[in-house]
């Protein structure tokens, strides 16, 4: 079966970056513009890596993961920002409280958004 | 207030001088009778003299009157400040201020600031401090001595209120930087992605492949921009125990590897000179990297040709610090321009050659280490920059 991948991004450039790099790989990717939505989709299917923003309306980055992780605590979850002081802390409260994500620093072309995924989704095969 | 003691008026050939051991407070000073009238115009005098910004400037107060007549028998027993009041124009507009002071003879008595209150508001206040350290300075050292400490007081504030400003200014820039820095992160890589995306999808003989390249490069080089623009927005000491430590000679000698074309091709000596066993320096080696290559860089754009072509690598320790100079024989920067260069934008380069981010980056990859950088430059001569990077994590340069 296909893997299975969600962007959560507020940004339409952000989500058609991700869809357009990973168009021509056996992937199903959706890209949801808000953590509510992103909440809603992970809730309905299963994935097996989600891309995730962390400057977002309505649920931000942080709070979204929160709730992902107790709905599905292995998902490997790319937190994928361009370093916004103002979540530092909170993102570190967050691996104090083991909960595991990682991160992704923005801009990514298409080449390494393949390359990454690839091997994160064959490292979880 | 500061009390000079009494002041005696001595007649001497028809000239009445005023001196304590400091200054001659008066001379030419004729007095039959003291009227308020008489003290208002000796009072405007000395506010004329306030006002006198000369280069031989005097703390003391010169007072000519049109009579000179001998008097005996008048003392003015006044407590006296006299003090040079920093001016828009420059050191030393000297000033005084007379307080408290009776001045008695035949005739009326009138005190001075009741003279003085005739006038016009004489436009100038003593703060206390001020007076304080007047006070001290007096007491303490001789007129020269006095214009000294004085000339390096005033340089010492005009320096420190010029750092403040930079202060302020690189972090008002860091601040809108930053900002602009994040909003375009999104759109770039939007772009990066779209266009790699046609390139992906163009057959190898479409014409219009290399342009997508290109165009590709291009807003791979708004991404470099945009990520120097975030490293300087850093404007503040990462409080941090930098985990990794850098090796400097490894580091000048990749650096050194890197530009090894440029620097053969343009005929340039790279001189070394490092202390001996230089321990390995607490922080981030790319970022150090990023400092030196900057540096080291901008050396080799500063050599003109047919000049004298060298390059000076110093390094070694001072205390708690290793001490490194990247120092070149090229054209120097003019001395306006060096209060400048850490700007960020700032430039000397041809256009398309320099975005003028390389130094305000190299300074922020410093602050950051809890180091220092500074600049010495001679037109025509070369420049050095000279960068302290503390040696043990934690430790910091004190700026001040």
């Amino acid at each position: 079966m296909n893997k299975r991948i969600l962007v959560i991004d507020d940004d339409e450039a952000i989500r058609k970056s991700f869809l357009l790099a990973l168009e021509d790989t056996s992937y199903r990717v959706d890209a949801v513009e808000s953590g509510e939505k992103g909440i809603e989709k992970v809730t309905d299917t299963g994935y097996d890596l989600v891309f995730l923003d962390l400057k977002m309306p309505g649920l931000n980055g942080v709070q979204t993961l929160k709730r992902l992780r107790e709905m599905d605590a292995k998902v490997p979850v790319y937190i994928v920002t361009a370093f916004h002081k103002e979540f530092f802390k909170d993102l570190k409260l967050l691996s104090e409280d083991d909960i595991a994500f990682d991160l992704l620093r923005k801009p990514i072309g298409s080449d390494e958004i393949v390359l990454l995924t690839e091997s994160i989704l064959r490292k979880e095969q | 207030m500061i009390e000079l003691g009494e002041i005696k008026l001595k007649n001497r050939d028809s000239v009445i001088e005023a001196r304590n051991k400091i200054h001659t407070l008066a001379r030419d000073l004729g007095f039959d009778s003291i009227t308020a009238a008489r003290l208002a115009s000796v009072s405007s005098e000395i506010m004329r003299k306030m006002s006198y910004t000369g280069k031989d400037s005097h703390p003391g107060i010169m007072i000519a009157l049109d009579q000179a007549k001998e008097t005996d028998g008048l003392a003015l027993k006044l407590k006296y400040v006299s003090s040079r009041l920093g001016s828009p124009g420059g050191l030393g507009v000297p000033a005084a201020l007379f307080d408290d002071v009776t001045i008695s003879g035949p005739g009326e008595s009138v005190t001075y600031i009741e003279a003085l209150k005739m006038l016009p508001d004489p436009g100038f206040r003593l703060t206390k401090d001020f007076l304080a350290r007047e006070r001290e300075l007096v007491g303490r050292l001789t007129r020269e001595e006095l214009y000294r400490e004085l000339a390096v007081s005033y340089e010492k504030l005009q320096s420190q209120s010029m750092q403040m400003v930079q202060t302020e200014k690189l972090r008002t820039l860091g601040t809108m930087a930053a900002g602009i820095a994040h909003e375009l992160n999104n759109p770039m890589m939007g772009i990066l992605n779209y266009v790699q995306y046609c390139r992906k999808h163009t057959a190898a003989d479409d014409r219009r492949g290399p342009v997508l390249t290109d165009a590709e490069k291009e807003i791979r080089r708004c991404i470099y921009i945009v990520d120097n623009l975030l490293t300087f927005s850093r404007t503040e000491k990462v409080d941090r125990k930098w985990q990794e430590r850098a090796n400097f000679a490894s580091i000048i000698d990749r650096i050194l590897r890197l530009l090894s074309y440029k620097i053969s091709a343009d005929q340039v000596s790279i001189i070394k000179k490092y202390a001996e066993n230089i321990p390995d320096i607490p922080g981030d080696e790319n970022k150090m990297e990023q400092v030196f290559l900057n540096l080291i860089k901008n050396a080799l754009d500063a050599l003109k040709p047919g000049d004298r072509k060298e390059i000076h690598l110093e390094a070694q320790t001072k205390g708690n610090f290793l001490a490194v100079t990247v120092a070149d024989t090229g054209s120097g920067i003019k001395p306006g321009d060096l209060t400048k260069i850490f700007d960020p934008f700032f430039t000397t380069k041809e256009a398309g050659m320099g975005t003028g981010l390389g130094l305000s980056v190299v300074s922020s990859i410093i602050r950051e280490h809890g180091g220092k950088i500074t600049c010495e430059s001679e037109p025509g001569q070369g420049t050095a920059f000279k960068v302290l990077l503390p040696l043990s994590s934690g430790e910091e340069v004190n700026l001040k």
